[in-house]
């Protein structure tokens, strides 16, 4: 590759690592459209990768979530947010790296751990809050830090199948 | 946002034409089913038989949409794949929504009720 999507503007490059270990990086704005694009792209790079269905539809939601916090809380209003993913393929897990140029992620919102509170009435559903809990739920070695003007999270998704060796 | 309708007196089956029901799509989603709320039966299906991904947005269009219908008409889903069935499972919204694999039979509409009707 490189590989440049005309429409959203996302592009994507994989790169051969020592080890044996393959690294993708793509760069994309944080607006809805882009991220369906990333999505997409992203997926279908792990997929030819080897995946399994399992672990690509829990590493798409992982993405979807994490980028849609970033282009809803980090960039607010804005149209000019870039978003950039480094994922590292080992055999077991995806080593995953985000970095935006956003707003910093409130303290707050990494502690949340749980599910929005529900007495089960229909009328007092949570409509929001998820994003956080799933992100959470799905990942392992989270951590959040502030590198200059730059959010940087970095995070593991481990796999239940193995991937092909590069 | 593409979706497909289907109606006989008690029942309302929304087909949803996306193969992504997500943040890109949420709001459009939940204006749709807003213009559909008023005049809705007491039984409303939402097939996402298409839509392969549904995120936290979409998820939370859906449960908006359960509201709006509330308390006259009732929505239930059919035909959710692995990838949007497990976003339902791991919030727990599965046990607050009826969920069938497959789309409920409707029965028709019996002769004696449509000559009722006219």
């Amino acid at each position: 590759m490189p590989a440049e999507s005309h429409t959203t503007g996302v592009t994507l490059r994989a790169v051969a690592r020592p080890n044996g270990r393959r690294e993708l990086r793509i760069i994309f704005p944080a607006l809805p459209m882009a991220v369906r694009d990333a999505l997409v792209s992203t997926l279908g790079g792990l997929r030819d990768m080897g995946m399994g269905d399992d672990d690509a539809i829990q590493t798409e939601l992982v993405m979807a979530e994490v980028f849609n916090n970033i282009a809803e809380h980090a960039y607010p209003g804005r149209e000019d947010g870039i978003i950039e993913l480094r994922l590292l393929q080992e055999s077991d897990r995806l080593t995953c790296t985000v970095i935006d140029g956003g707003q910093p992620i409130p303290g707050s919102d990494l502690l949340g751990i749980d599910l929005p509170p529900s007495d089960g009435c229909i009328a007092s559903l949570p409509e929001g809050g998820f994003g956080w809990y799933l992100i959470r739920t799905l990942t392992s070695e989270m951590s959040y830090t502030r590198e200059g003007q730059k959010n940087v999270l970095r995070f593991k998704v481990d796999l239940t199948r193995r991937m092909r060796a590069v | 946002m593409r979706l497909e309708t289907e109606s006989t007196p008690q029942t309302l089956v929304v087909r949803v034409l996306e193969d992504r029901l997500d943040a890109a799509v949420a709001v459009q989603f939940k204006d749709a089913i807003r213009d559909l709320a008023c005049d809705a039966p007491d039984r409303v299906i939402l097939d996402l038989g298409e839509v392969m991904f549904l995120d936290s947005s979409g998820l939370g269009a859906v449960i908006g949409a359960m509201k709006l219908l509330a308390p006259r008409s009732q929505l239930e889903l059919a035909r959710l794949n692995p990838a949007v069935i497990k976003v339902f499972t791991l919030t727990h919204m599965d046990r607050v929504l009826t969920i069938h694999t497959d789309l409920p039979f409707i029965p028709p509409v019996p002769v004696e009720d449509r000559l009722h009707a006219r």
